[in-house]
């Protein structure tokens, strides 16, 4: 099926990805197993689809793709929980180094 | 620059158009003067400036009022501030009213004045304001921070040095309100609000702006 040779594609391209960043040491090795996984999971998911059907059936959901819906929103809402927190944790640091620099800028001018 | 035991902190971000208007007020007062040009786009830095008994502080960036509150209070403490007096720059509110704030202080009864609205003056709050928006805020206020205050998110408020030391705002936006009044009662500080004369302008924090409070205290709640 095409849909499952695009996928393949990208799964393979983002391996590639992963790898090449590793090397670079751009990832450690909790992001690069934990992303790699992923992956190998999402592929399996896709050319073996009973797999999820299995796991699904496990849990008591109905089907396959429901199980690979849920928890795809669940890892969703987890990630943007995470990004929303890095954000603002981001915005607090820009905000320290804005209020030192205002403030340095200030000392020369302490006897006015 | 006036040499005076009382600071008033004035940040400020786009009021290029009313700043003047309450640095002239201020003139005819003794108060040592700082403004916090919290990265603003347009002549607010320049318009500062031009009152010499006002240090301008400038933030590179827009880092929000709380931030620009905590920059101006270190610069204070800096210089030897032993009251200090958070002041908008829009000119809402009554330099008259800040000897008020500040007395209870001086007299050595109280650590924060908080001002309020419904403290006995003729007040002008727009409608839906008054009967919707603030009785909302003032229940969340006391469920978040045990305090219950006659008025919610008034920002005309003064301070000891001491409190001002302890208190490092860490809500660098609009939640900084909320996160000084649970301070207020964490740390035992003496506080009393006091009746201050608010001149609306336009609307101000709206429901949307009260949601992002709202956001930004839950969200430090999990940092």
């Amino acid at each position: 099926m095409l849909i499952q040779l695009l996928v393949t594609l990208f799964i393979v391209l983002s391996i590639v990805s992963l790898i090449t960043r590793r090397q670079r040491g751009q990832i450690g090795n909790a992001g690069f197993i934990g992303w790699g996984l992923l992956w190998i999971l999402i592929g399996v998911a896709f050319w073996l689809p009973d797999t999820t059907s299995f796991l699904a059936n496990m849990v008591g959901i109905g089907r396959g793709v429901d199980l690979a819906v849920y928890i795809a929103i669940v890892v969703l809402f987890y990630l943007l929980f995470r990004l929303s927190l890095q954000i603002k944790q981001q915005q607090t640091q820009i905000t320290l180094l804005a209020r030192k620099i205002a403030l340095q800028e200030k000392q020369p001018h302490d006897t006015d | 620059m006036k040499h005076s035991d009382i600071y008033i902190i004035i940040p400020a971000y786009n009021e290029g158009q009313r700043l003047a208007g309450v640095l002239d007020k201020l003139s005819s007062y003794d108060y040592a003067v700082i403004v916090v040009d919290d990265g603003s786009v347009d002549d607010t830095r320049q318009v500062a400036d031009k009152y010499q008994f006002a240090e301008v502080i400038s933030h590179p960036i827009n880092c929000g009022m709380g931030a620009a509150l905590q920059t101006g209070n270190e610069q204070a403490l800096r210089r030897g501030a032993r009251y200090i007096v958070h002041f908008d720059a829009d000119g809402q509110m009554s330099a008259a009213d800040i000897s008020a704030m500040t007395d209870p202080l001086l007299r050595g009864q109280i650590d924060v004045t908080i001002g309020s609205r419904f403290k006995g003056h003729k007040i002008n709050i727009p409608w839906f304001k008054r009967y919707a928006i603030l009785p909302v805020a003032r229940i969340l206020t006391w469920l978040m921070t045990g305090l219950w205050l006659s008025d919610a998110h008034n920002g005309f408020r003064a301070l000891t040095a001491a409190v001002a030391q302890e208190l490092n705002i860490q809500q660098d936006r609009m939640a900084h309100h909320t996160e000084i009044t649970e301070k207020i009662k964490r740390y035992g500080w003496r506080w009393r609000e006091v009746p201050v004369n608010i001149t609306y302008h336009e609307f101000g924090q709206g429901v949307v702006g009260g949601f992002r409070i709202l956001l930004d205290v839950f969200i430090s709640k999990l940092k």
